[in-house]
């Protein structure tokens, strides 16, 4: 009948410290890198930490926290770039992110790869609904984007990533399918 | 080329596959997909993507926590016991309306289901994977719940042992879970066949010998399109009763004689206990560390 585990660890604090390994998941997919993706979910601990009372009880404390984080890698990513070329970095593009050369077949372990090689902005949303199982409208509210730039970024990268990792049936003897030719 | 079917929309196609779409849309899009293969195959591509990415990445969960990731290292300490009954993943989940799709899709078959008799299993025609694994999962607590001598393989004394030896055989880091705060105790477990790949067995009983099991497997691969990832599922006949899941690459499944209340209240604990890091009791803390807190 522990009320609370005591030890000065509140209730919304240890709410926050569930999402953690999700988190930490989500981070090393969108990173690639385990150490900075460490340090990242790290700064969000501490943000969430710093600003429990601000959390609203009764209100999803994974979208809270998720946010948080994405927040924080905004805020890095201005710091390492010049904010020209952040936009740049992630406005979406219009076509598809991979050039022919990389739409060779990759083994299966190169998903990891494949994901470093999406927009970052589809990267983000593909990750959260396809490993996170976010519904659209969590995405929408974490990313603070519309849900409908949420499903057209969810489609592109998840086409991309279909061509990268050439699922789908082998190309056609017609010569339809030229996306997998090899460019000379 | 289609006259009757109303036309999907891309978005469609994506809540779909995620599973987000509303059942009566979900219809349309089925009947649209069984009359153009190439979408179907397309959708099936999506979905493969989103197992993948599990199978990639769900280990990230198990590993354990360095310390400056942990609240206690900023915050004072709490008991890993205290931590570990209060991660809540089924919440974040959303037990309850996968687990009416599900047991409608279980009683949707042919012959309304699939049952569960004493020492035989009747199954209908076509049976999916997480069917057949239910039923395996099942046999195994029939034949050696009720095993009086040798219900098990590694006695709870070798708990250390046996957690290597199915860790090595299962390819991936099996947890015992604690169930004692639910008056459980592990009596021990036991590696199984389970169609060429192996499976454990854990088993448990309660204060009036009431046992249940919970069985695993690893490098579980949903490939059957309809079956949503993540799911769970219930089942039961007269006393028996199993829930089940599967979580990235393992499926799981909890098989007791409880009603259906109690046996998710304790495949709740179970699989908070799963999907998260076993945290070790924090050592004696000596000094914190700054160099992580600012």
């Amino acid at each position: 009948m522990t009320k609370s585990g005591g030890n000065g660890v509140s209730e919304t604090e240890r709410k926050i410290a569930e999402q953690i390994p999700r988190l930490r998941r989500y981070a090393r997919a969108l990173l690639g890198d385990p150490v900075r993706s460490d340090d990242l979910v790290q700064e969000a601990l501490l943000r969430g930490l710093s600003r429990s009372h601000l959390w609203q009880p009764g209100t999803d404390i994974r979208a809270w926290m998720f946010t948080i984080l994405h927040n924080i890698h905004v805020n890095n990513q201005r710091q390492r770039y010049a904010r020209a070329e952040y936009q740049e970095l992630v406005d979406d593009q219009p076509e598809m992110a991979s050039p022919a050369t990389q739409e060779q077949s990759l083994a299966i372990r190169d998903l990891a790869r494949a994901l470093q090689l999406l927009p970052e902005p589809q990267r983000q949303v593909v990750l959260l609904v396809g490993l996170e199982g976010m519904n659209y409208k969590s995405v929408a509210a974490v990313l603070e984007i519309p849900v409908g730039t949420v499903m057209s970024r969810l489609h592109r990268g998840r086409e991309s990533l279909r061509r990268l990792m050439a699922y789908g049936p082998p190309a056609t003897a017609s010569g339809q399918d030229n996306r997998r030719q090899m460019s000379p | 080329m289609t006259t009757r079917q109303t036309s999907i929309d891309e978005d469609e196609f994506q809540a779909f596959v995620d599973g987000q779409l509303p059942p009566e849309r979900c219809r349309a899009v089925m009947a649209y997909l069984a009359a153009h293969p190439d979408e179907s195959s397309r959708m099936g591509d999506y979905r493969t993507l989103s197992e993948e990415l599990h199978s990639l990445y769900d280990e990230v969960l198990y590993e354990p926590l360095p310390a400056r990731l942990r609240v206690d290292h900023y915050r004072g300490r709490t008991s890993w016991r205290d931590r570990l009954q209060r991660w809540f993943g089924f919440s974040v989940f959303s037990l309850t309306p996968r687990l009416v799709g599900l047991a409608a899709l279980l009683s949707a078959s042919a012959t309304g289901g699939w049952l569960l008799h004493s020492n035989q299993i009747v199954l209908p025609e076509a049976e999916t994977p997480a069917m057949s694994f239910a039923r395996q999962a099942t046999s195994a607590h029939l034949v050696y719940a009720p095993d009086v001598r040798h219900p098990v393989e590694f006695g709870a004394d070798q708990e250390e042992n046996m957690l290597l030896w199915l860790s090595e055989r299962l390819g991936a880091t099996v947890h015992v879970p604690r169930l004692q705060d639910i008056n459980f105790t592990l009596v021990g477990g036991r590696l199984l066949p389970a169609e060429g790949e192996p499976a454990a067995q854990l088993m448990y009983e309660d204060p009036q010998a009431q046992r249940i099991t919970l069985y695993i497997r690893s490098r579980w691969k949903t490939s059957n399109a309809g079956q949503p990832e993540r799911s769970v599922s219930y089942a039961a006949e007269g006393k028996v009763g199993l829930v089940y899941w599967i979580e990235g690459p393992f499926a799981y499944a909890l098989i007791g004689a409880m009603d259906r209340e109690q046996l998710f209240a304790t495949a709740e604990t179970v699989q908070q206990q799963l999907t998260m890091p076993v945290i070790p009791p924090a050592p004696e803390q000596t000094a914190t560390t700054e160099k992580d807190a600012t």
